[in-house]
């Protein structure tokens, strides 16, 4: 790196560089903002601490955010930035903050929406919990699927829905989706210096959280094919999804997985789901949400309606996400 | 007596004073049972606000200082501390002078707000467990400075009680039973900021 804690604001200049048409900076806040906002539109926001690139910054444009808010690496955003944020893109129709379950990012998120209400904005709120490691649905942290609410909320939103509607999709989108996460080597955050956990050359780290967090559980190395198989079961264990349902699967590494492996793991989940009898509708592999270096892999699945299906293949603009009508897969 | 502007901005200057005067120790007091970085980020807080004390409205005065503090100290507690000084200024918009009564409801006001976004309640050694016995004793009982001493000597003891309690919730809860022995700073941060309301009396 360049300079120690300039890094995120480093990082997001490059992002902004890359996408000038589609995103814009605010240096001060480090807030990335849609360029050509809608007036008429519900603004949807989000947010949480950096290094889950291209989280959240590679998601804002036409059809998904309004703006993402940066907070250090794996530290919340404080609430001024967020509250900017808020007064930046806020609508007559108001701003929808779809935001996972991290108590940090809770508090400032709320904190920033009652100042926005002082200002007379509309907020609205809601939290994804889809991680299915921690068996405490409470408990549970927001995962991949929170960027599904965004892409599927966000489509919502841009066709004009009022916030009551976009807020009502997105808790569905959460409600359906589950994620579940390996990792073979743990990751390091740059304040730290140091590594969250230990792994023997021939382990697994199963049911891990977005920030290094160790996971629930270890295994011993298996096969690609073999791991998507425990993966995908426990995510169908708990979302109850049944022969015939739709999906849309999500398959995507965690900073460190060389692209090889990604399709890989990509090639033997899909061939699972298939053998299950699920019917993928749409599929994402790439990187979307993850954990500076680390190694390793995240699968979720969001069972879909007609509803979310219609919004989901909407198009969208983003730096990450580009969705045109009829085509429904994306490779980051 | 009433409190006034005048008041609330030299509560807020004893407040910073205090917390400034006592960076190192809230630290040290972190280091126990968190990660070593709420007396730096508190005090920068309060720092800010040494330039920021300027207008002679009560809410208007709390509110730019608490954004001010949510602005320069991003941890939970600025956050927190920051939110209840903007909800006890959103309450008292158009006063100029406030009774003990609405002081109290003031102080209610915040700790809600608190209770609303952090979650916390009574006993999980948290500054709330200075700010509820402190606003209990916001009684219309006697003199303005014996009740406030009263309230202040309740907000001690609660600091104080911190110390046998099991952090059950924010970092401190990490450290589970082995929370128990040390006080919470942030009570700490909470009775060093009360401490000089008795100062501000005319």
């Amino acid at each position: 790196m360049n300079k120690p804690g300039e890094e995120v604001r480093e990082m997001l200049e490059g992002l902004v560089m890359a996408f000038p048409e589609l995103i814009e900076l605010d240096p001060k806040y480090n807030n990335i903002y849609r360029k050509y906002r809608k007036k008429d539109k519900v603004a949807i926001i989000t947010g949480g601490g950096s290094g889950h690139e291209p989280a959240y910054g590679g998601f804002v444009g036409y059809g998904m955010l309004d703006a993402a808010i940066a907070g250090a690496v794996f530290t919340s955003p404080s609430t001024m930035q967020i509250y900017q944020a808020m007064k930046t893109v806020a609508t007559e129709k108001g701003v929808l903050s779809v935001i996972m379950n991290y108590t940090g990012d809770k508090i400032n998120f709320k904190a920033a929406m009652k100042l926005a209400e002082d200002d007379s904005i509309k907020t609205e709120l809601v939290i994804s919990n889809d991680d299915v490691a921690l068996k405490d649905k409470q408990m549970r942290r927001g995962t991949t699927i929170t960027v599904l609410a965004h892409k599927i909320a966000g489509a919502a939103a841009e066709e004009g829905m009022e916030i009551a509607e976009v807020k009502r999709i997105a808790q569905k989108v959460i409600d359906n989706g589950r994620d579940i996460g390996v990792a073979l080597t743990p990751c390091s955050v740059p304040a730290a210096g140091k590594y969250s956990f230990e792994l023997k050359e021939d382990e697994i780290e199963f049911g891990i959280g977005i920030h290094g967090e160790p996971g629930v559980q270890r295994i011993k190395y298996v096969p690609s094919a073999e791991l998507a198989k425990i993966m995908v079961d426990k995510l169908v264990e708990d979302l109850n999804v049944k022969k015939g349902d739709e999906i849309i699967a999500v398959v995507q590494g965690t900073g460190g997985t060389p692209y090889m492996e990604k399709l890989v793991f990509y090639r033997d989940v899909m061939n699972y789901l298939n053998g299950l009898g699920l019917k993928t509708y749409a599929s994402w592999v790439g990187e979307f949400l993850t954990s500076i270096e680390m190694q390793g892999t995240r699968v979720a699945i969001l069972k879909v309606d007609e509803e979310m299906k219609r919004l989901f293949s909407a198009p969208a603009l983003t730096p990450v996400v580009k969705t045109i009508p009829m085509a429904s897969t994306v490779m980051s | 007596m009433n409190f006034d502007a005048e008041f609330f901005r030299c509560f807020l200057k004893h407040a910073s004073t205090e917390i400034q005067k006592n960076e190192r120790l809230l630290t040290d007091l972190d280091s126990e049972i968190g990660d070593s970085d709420f007396g730096v980020n508190i005090s920068r807080g309060f720092r800010a606000l040494d330039k920021d004390l300027n207008s002679n409205e009560i809410w208007k005065l709390l509110d730019e200082a608490g954004k001010t503090i949510m602005e320069e100290a991003s941890g939970t507690f600025g956050t927190l501390f920051g939110s209840m000084l903007v909800a006890m200024g959103r309450i008292s918009k158009g006063k100029k002078e406030l009774t003990i009564n609405e002081l109290k409801r003031m102080f209610e006001e915040a700790i809600k707000t608190v209770e609303e976004l952090g979650g916390a309640k009574r006993g999980q050694k948290t500054f709330l467990d200075v700010l509820y016995p402190f606003t209990e004793n916001l009684e219309e009982k006697g003199q303005v400075e014996t009740v406030l001493n009263r309230a202040l000597k309740a907000a001690e003891e609660g600091m104080n009680s911190t110390k046998n309690m099991v952090a059950t919730i924010g970092r401190a809860s990490y450290y589970g039973e082995n929370s128990r022995g040390h006080l919470d700073p942030g009570a700490v941060a909470m009775y060093l900021i009360l401490k000089g309301i008795k100062d501000c009396l005319k």
